[in-house]
């Protein structure tokens, strides 16, 4: 396997803020990456770094290339929704078919066409006439019609409802399997991607927190739902994380075995969300329920 | 080359005013040839408007007659050249003026609504984009104009003809000649494209600040000549800046004119032929302040691009 994104000690700061600090990433061809991270912690920074939109300090390579000096040649087989809605308003949804066709080289106009057939989004319609979902459809189709080795979505869906963020990954997902595709995604609604990811990273303050295999996440993370009385046996194993529901405690245990924890009480991998929420709140930060009730 | 072509015509489609404003321009002009308030009465008595119409005496409608009856052709030729170069005039004029606001906002408007990350994810250059947008000011536009202009000429010639024949208005301005139209176009052309070359650090100038302003690109643009003009008048009580941008203002046809001094002529009095304007737009392609224009210019497209490429406020 190629290394499509290889990253060492990349920094940024603005003026003296720094916003990513020391980031070390190796994304590997055919892998659909999540990158989540709380509001501020240096998801769209890294985004920007890896498409030589932001200068940035460290070694970072992107299909073998240098984002800060050889951009132009790298967005020929990269491709990127950086963002809802930045399609130019008052551009004819068959201008932009045809404009992206003509400076393009990896551009299939039928793909496009026949992805917007799919759709209601009408071919002389301007952006600014369509709905946030439609812009959103029309650009997918506009990416996904693109050879591009390398897919980067930054917040693809945000201020979508559920049915449009449901058919974007869908449709995103499809492709996946028709192409040789790698992907970087980053989104709030883990929930809603976990499904679809074969590696996941946490960032926070600006450092990778978790770099993970999803298919190693379930062997390495554990959530444990200690029977009544057992509670002290389990917290003497070290849960990195805990919290009350129902009346119940859940605890997140880092690298336990199945069988240290099972005769403990019930035992499953957690999700990503709950992972992510955990990992964000470390043990003693987490607002418990009775005091919030207090 | 193939980028280059699609590129300028995303700058067409988002700039509809640059190639509507010639055409309306046109189209009034038009109109008011046809049915704009010039009236000729039955015995040659003529006047604008509907209020203030001018009554002439018999006498003074023999006089004014037989004027245009001994005209010379070739004055009647002048007279009507003149009124030809008018409309393309007012069309360069306009043009000047729409070009300002397209420049200033060329790098800017990207960059307002976000859709320069569209822009950025597509393999095309900085480079590219900055000169492409340079070339829609600087030849795709003017270009345009001046053909809509000649178009324009030879309809208002129709116009005229068919809607005077026979009046002493349609004898006066009907000398309408092919190899003059054509010499016309050729000096309007010649003087275009030695003025584009002129004005290039001006256009260059509305770039910069076009992609170094986060808003008010209008105020960014004014503001620091007028700035330091004030600035050197109450501190020093001189004019150099002053002097320097009226010099780039209008410093082509003051060369120009010196070179017209230095002619000759070559007998025809008032009508200036081709090998004139040759030689005056060869006067400011010979001068050094046009290539040192076409420098600074360079430098700072340059620097436009340099800044589109590594500006971060997205």
């Amino acid at each position: 396997m190629t290394a499509i994104i290889e990253a060492r000690g990349l920094t940024k700061s603005y003026g003296k803020t720094p916003v990513i600090r020391g980031v070390d990433l190796n994304v590997e061809a055919g892998r659909i990456v999540g990158l989540i991270g709380p509001n501020g912690a240096g998801k769209t920074t890294v985004i920007k770094a890896i498409l030589g939109l932001t200068s940035f300090d460290g070694e970072l390579k992107v299909l073998g290339r240098d984002p800060r000096t050889e951009r132009d040649a790298l967005m020929e087989e990269v491709c990127f929704i950086a963002d809802v809605a930045v399609l130019p308003r008052w551009m004819k949804v068959s201008q932009a078919v045809d404009f992206v066709a003509g400076v393009h080289p990896r551009f299939d106009r039928t793909r496009a066409l026949d992805f917007l057939a799919k759709t209601d989004i009408k071919k002389e319609s301007r952006v600014r006439q369509l709905s946030k979902g439609m812009v959103t459809q029309l650009h997918l189709a506009l990416i996904l019609a693109i050879d591009a080795k390398l897919l980067v979505l930054d917040e693809p869906t945000l201020g979508l409802d559920l049915l449009f963020r449901r058919s974007f990954y869908d449709n995103l997902l499809n492709d996946y399997f028709n192409k040789e595709r790698t992907i970087l995604v980053t989104t709030h609604q883990v929930e809603e991607i976990e499904n679809i990811l074969t590696d996941v990273l946490f960032i926070e303050h600006g450092k990778i927190v978790l770099n993970t295999p999803m298919e190693n996440l379930g062997e390495r993370f554990m959530q444990l739902i200690p029977a009544a009385g057992n509670v002290d046996r389990a917290r003497a194993l070290k849960p990195f994380w805990e919290r009350e529901i129902f009346g119940r405690v859940a605890m997140l245990f880092d690298g336990r075995n199945a069988d240290e924890l099972a005769p403990l009480g019930e035992i499953r991998a957690p999700s990503v969300a709950d992972l992510f929420v955990a990992m964000m709140q470390p043990v003693g930060t987490a607002p418990s329920p009775s005091k919030e009730a207090a | 080359m193939n980028d280059m072509i699609w590129l300028i015509r995303r700058e067409i489609w988002e700039n509809r005013s640059l190639w509507i404003a010639p055409l309306v321009i046109a189209g009034v002009i038009l109109i008011s040839a046809a049915f704009g308030g010039i009236h000729v009465g039955d015995k040659g008595a003529f006047w604008i408007g509907s209020d203030s119409s001018i009554d002439l005496s018999t006498e003074d409608r023999e006089q004014i007659r037989n004027a245009m009856a001994t005209a010379a052709l070739d004055k009647k030729q002048i007279v009507y050249a003149i009124t030809l170069s008018t409309f393309t005039a007012v069309q360069l004029f306009s043009m000047s003026i729409v070009l300002f606001f397209y420049l200033l906002d060329s790098l800017l408007a990207e960059r307002k609504d976000r859709s320069i990350l569209f822009w950025k994810s597509l393999p095309v250059s900085d480079t590219q984009v900055v000169l492409s947008k340079l070339l829609t000011a600087a030849v795709v536009t003017p270009l345009f104009v001046l053909l809509v202009s000649s178009v324009l000429q030879v309809l208002f010639a129709g116009v005229w003809s068919i809607r005077f024949n026979g009046t002493f208005l349609g004898d006066a301005l009907m000398a309408w000649d092919g190899e003059i139209w054509l010499k016309l176009q050729a000096a309007f052309l010649l003087l275009l494209v030695s003025g584009i070359f002129w004005y290039l650090p001006l256009l260059a100038y509305l770039m910069v600040v076009s992609v170094w302003a986060r808003r008010n690109a209008f105020l960014w643009a004014v503001l620091p000549p007028v700035a330091i003009l004030a600035i050197e008048g109450m501190l020093h009580q001189s004019a150099h800046f002053a002097e320097f941008l009226g010099r780039r203002f209008v410093g082509n046809f003051q060369i120009m004119e010196e070179a017209a001094g230095r002619m000759t002529g070559d007998g025809t009095d008032g009508m200036v032929t081709v090998r004139e304007v040759f030689e005056a737009v060869t006067a400011v392609f010979t001068h050094y302040e046009t290539w040192l224009g076409v420098l600074v210019a360079g430098a700072m497209i340059f620097g436009a691009i340099r800044i589109r490429r590594y500006r971060d406020d997205s």
